[in-house]
């Protein structure tokens, strides 16, 4: 008896699902908009379209989209509600057409190779559990230093950006990864439609490891997420969080790394993790004083304690997320070493 | 109480430990050797060399894949190989293993391979966890095994189910590297009439996380598959061929990979060395788990295989014609030592040369003349006085003399070999006349050497090859025998023998002395004359190590050949025959 043969979505759509649409959030940086959009524009692949979400900006991004690209949907918001809000109304935007099969994500800071979307497209056919797709990201001022290969949370549970400031000596064949770096990425509409939750992207997180959050849910919850060789994304990396106080960043990562482990990761992973979490928080720490960025220790600790604070937050989610984690959790750890399979 | 206040400091230190001499690092594997010396064992010590692989693997390895062959998934090209992977999967598989093979094959970097799991699990948690699996691709089915009928059994019924052009067997908790299948399809495109393809491998740790203790293994070699199943995986076999040599036996479980290669090599009429149907490809595109359960991590778990691989091996020689005494070796599982039966009453010159010390080489004769020696040996050839001996001896001074006197006797009588013996080597085991001369009489063969190692068991001459128009010995000094390319205990095929002592035909020593021109008794056998005269025949020369020779006294130091740099890194190997894994030939590695 031969099984597998039959259709493996049962939920298959009865029109062609074959439309891509690029959901691009901008704040207050119109002067890397004109290279985003047109890199998107100039995609090889037809049915492709773009939607850019403005987070309330005070420069001209607006007036800028609206005189030079009339067939870019621009939703403006009136406030800054955040990056995983703003694409959250970008996917639901998106899914008001029933023939849109993927969204990609990218950042304002972000440019994409023109065969982008038709190379994802061609490594996503024959893949019916594929959550997420991305491609090397480089680094867009110079082109030989890798900015991104995937993404994982390690096994001291921190979220970890595989590859970044490695050399680009080779290419890398397409492979399954742990998760996908939103920064220029793709993800399928079988999977952002069969969340547990209403948004996608956990609008309590505000910015930053919302994309680690999404991955590992996606990972647990036995959905796959690729990395695609033979094309390229171009990122500049917190060009929007620049502009913020310094330190910025690792507060709101500390913040938000407690909440998405706790809301995604079976306990006993948790567990297993727990030394080595606490050692690389003391090393951490050590490396800021050693290298003299003690004005950041203040950010790490205050983020930390924030995020500990935050945890009633997430435990509904984690109510939730404990109905539809499927994954085995030893098969969870091989790939929390590496964020693929080791080689 | 008394627990804890003993395993809060034990697991702080341990914190303390790993923070410091961090896994997998030069100060981890320094802690581990001085750790070693005073006999305390680190747990997450590497072996050693590995950090010399890790190097190989970072480095060296990424840059020998070729081009991708481009294929789109489900646009079949008749042109392009179609691999069918065939695993067998029970209730004893871990998710995790599957898991890691399942992806392996779905990152494989050519997209014509279909996936068929024989599902032979009976709890239904563990048929859930094949069947998400099998859900992740199209290209990926299932079989239902009603009951686990063992490894060929199972195996069998995945096997009944491909559809492709050629069959890839692989066990369920091993994993491929990304490039295997486009470096066998590139492989199958390069040699069109391939019928089996096989690459090299290496271990992964339980764990998956480190790949260890790599295997470059020889070009297709006979006399090494009888010797040792050496080419186990990966191996891709064409689906015709499968069918008409038929499916894996069950009787022959444990060893019925081994029971396989045999049964398609007799089927192709035992190709010779450097026959284009056996293509190996030189590339690490496997690795082998060292799981609790699995034969890379402890054979004895698989005992029963030992005897299915000799049943194996029986049946493979009943089935070619051959006359083979066969058994496995007691203390190296999965190794088989191999008789070919000497046909008739044959015998054999024995040509003693460079003799400086008589009253030793008396001695040394009555080690050599002991056991089947005096049956098959008909008389000496020698240039020193020996004085009274058992059997007839000839004094020579010349090389003419010699030959004339080989030539004259040989042609009305059945010496149909020498042996040329120009050391101070002397037999450890009693029958190695016959051993060796039953290797040679095999039609591909040219010449044959015992196995030399000094008094303390160093390797001193197993085999020469050539490398960068010199030869050098395929090992030298060390007394470990597992090695990057496979274990110095095996029967090899090598390009040339030093001439210590090698045994080979009459017709063909008296041919090749005379084209060579030799006058000087000493130099009867010098390595280039014989890899030079055995590549003109079109036949191997083969370090037949069942017989191993041991040399004695200090006159004879290990004579190293050509390359000044093995004497720096003494104690290390140069590569095989078909070796070509990266490295120049200046330094090798030494893991």
């Amino acid at each position: 008896m031969v099984t597998g043969s039959e259709p493996v979505d049962p939920s298959l759509p009865t029109r062609p699902r074959h439309k891509v649409v690029t959901v691009v959030v901008c704040w207050n940086n119109v002067d890397l908009l004109p290279e985003c959009i047109e890199s998107l524009k100039a995609q090889t692949y037809r049915h492709h379209s773009v939607i850019v979400v403005d987070n309330d900006s005070k420069d001209d991004s607006v007036g800028y989209l609206q005189r030079e690209h009339a067939d870019v949907s621009v939703v403006s918001l009136d406030w800054n509600s955040g990056f995983a809000h703003a694409n959250n109304v970008g996917i639901r935007l998106a899914f008001t057409d029933p023939e849109v099969g993927y969204v990609a994500f990218v950042n304002s800071d972000a440019r994409l190779a023109p065969d982008w979307v038709e190379t994802i497209l061609c490594a996503a056919a024959f893949k019916p559990r594929a959550a997420s797709f991305q491609s090397l990201t480089l680094d867009y001022a110079d082109h030989r230093i890798i900015d991104s290969h995937h993404i994982f949370v390690a096994r001291t549970l921190q979220a970890t950006q595989a590859g970044h400031r490695v050399v680009h000596a080779r290419d890398f064949p397409t492979e399954r990864v742990f998760g996908v770096n939103a920064a220029a990425a793709m993800y399928t509409r079988r999977f952002l439609e069969e969340q547990p939750f209403d948004d996608m992207f956990d609008e309590q997180m505000g910015m930053y490891l919302e994309d680690v959050d999404l991955a590992a849910r996606a990972f647990v919850m036995e959905w796959e997420s690729w990395f695609v060789g033979g094309t390229y994304a171009y990122h500049m990396g917190s060009a929007s969080s620049q502009k913020r106080a310094t330190g910025f960043s690792i507060y709101m990562t500390y913040r938000n790394q407690p909440g998405m482990v706790l809301a995604n990761f079976p306990s006993s992973t948790v567990r297993r993790a727990l030394l080595a979490a606490v050692r690389a928080d003391v090393n951490t720490v050590l490396h800021l004083r050693r290298t003299g960025q003690t004005d950041l220790l203040s950010n790490l600790l205050k983020g930390r304690l924030v995020g500990l604070w935050r945890w009633r937050k997430f435990m509904e989610k984690r109510r939730i997320m404990d109905q539809h984690r499927t994954v085995n959790p030893d098969v969870l750890w091989t790939m929390m070493r590496a964020g693929r399979l080791a080689d | 109480m008394l627990a804890f206040a003993i395993t809060i400091p034990l697991v702080i230190l341990r914190n303390v430990i790993g923070s410091v001499f961090p896994k997998g690092t030069v100060r981890r594997a320094a802690v581990g050797r001085m750790a070693r010396a005073v006999g305390i064992p680190v747990p997450g010590e590497l072996p050693p060399g590995h950090l010399h692989y890790q190097y190989w693997i970072e480095n060296v390895e990424p840059f020998m894949f070729g081009p991708t062959i481009a294929a789109l998934p489900g646009q079949r090209d008749p042109g392009l190989p179609l691999f069918s992977i065939v695993v067998s999967v029970y209730d004893g598989t871990l998710e995790r293993y599957l898991f890691a093979l399942v992806t392996s094959i779905k990152n494989q970097t050519y997209a014509h391979w279909e996936l068929v799991v024989a599902d032979a699990t009976q709890q239904p948690q563990h048929h859930d966890m094949v069947a998400r699996q099998v859900a992740t691709d199209p290209r990926i089915r299932s079989v239902r095994v009603p009951r686990n009928e063992g490894i060929s059994g199972n195996t069998n019924h995945a096997i009944d189910h491909v559809e492709g052009t050629h069959v890839v067997f692989v066990d369920h908790d091993d994993t491929l590297s990304p490039h295997a299948l486009n470096e066998l399809a590139v492989a199958i495109t390069q040699h069109p009439g391939a019928v089996l393809i096989y690459s090299d491998e290496d271990k992964l740790s339980d764990d998956g996380d480190r790949r260890l203790t790599p295997h470059f293994k020889a070009d297709w070699s006979p006399d090494l598959l009888h010797n040792v199943n050496y080419i186990t995986h990966l191996t891709a076999v064409r689906a015709d061929t499968l069918a008409e040599v038929g499916p894996l036996r069950p009787e022959c479980d444990g060893a019925q990979d081994f029971d396989l290669l045999l049964r398609i090599v007799a089927h192709l009429g035992v190709p010779g060395p450097g026959d284009p149907r056996i293509v190996h490809v030189p590339k690490v595109l496997y690795h082998w788990r060292l799981a609790e359960t699995s034969t890379a991590a402890n054979f004895s778990v698989k005992s029963e295989a030992l005897g299915a691989g000799v049943l194996a091996l029986k049946e493979h020689f009943a089935s070619t014609g051959r006359d083979a005494e066969v058994r496995a070796i007691a203390d190296r599982p999965g190794f088989y030592r191999v008789r070919h039966v000497v046909p008739g009453d044959d015998r054999v010159v024995l040509v003693l040369v460079g003799i400086t010390d008589t009253s030793a080489a008396r001695a040394r004769l009555s080690r050599l003349l002991h056991g089947t020696g005096t049956q098959r040996i008909s008389r000496i050839i020698t240039d020193a006085d020996l004085g009274r001996c058992a059997l007839p001896v000839e004094r020579v001074s010349t090389v003419s003399d010699l030959l004339d006197s080989i030539e004259w006797r040989s042609l009305s009588s059945n010496e149909s070999a020498v042996m040329v013996l120009s050391g101070n080597a002397t037999p450890e085991s009693t029958d190695w006349c016959d051993d060796l001369l039953g290797a040679l009489l095999q039609p591909h063969v040219f010449a044959v050497a015992p196995r030399v190692v000094s008094p303390g068991r160093q390797v001193v001459d197993c085999g020469l090859v050539e490398v960068a128009d010199a030869f050098v010995p395929l090992v030298l000094g060390t007394k470990s025998s597992d090695s990057v390319f496979g274990n110095f205990e095996w029967v090899r095929d090598v390009d040339a023998l030093s001439g210590r002592g090698f045994l080979c035909r009459t017709d063909d020593l008296v041919a090749m002395v005379r084209r060579e021109g030799t006058a000087v008794l000493n130099a009867l056998a010098t390595p280039k004359m014989i890899c030079d005269s055995a590549r003109a025949s079109g036949r191997i020369n083969l370090v037949w190590s069942h017989s191993t020779f041991v040399i004695t006294g200090s006159s004879d130091p290990v004579t190293r050949f050509g390359n000044p740099q093995l004497e720096r890194i003494g104690g290390t190997m140069m590569p095989t025959r078909g070796f070509d894994a990266g490295f120049g030939t200046g330094g090798a590695p030494t893991w």
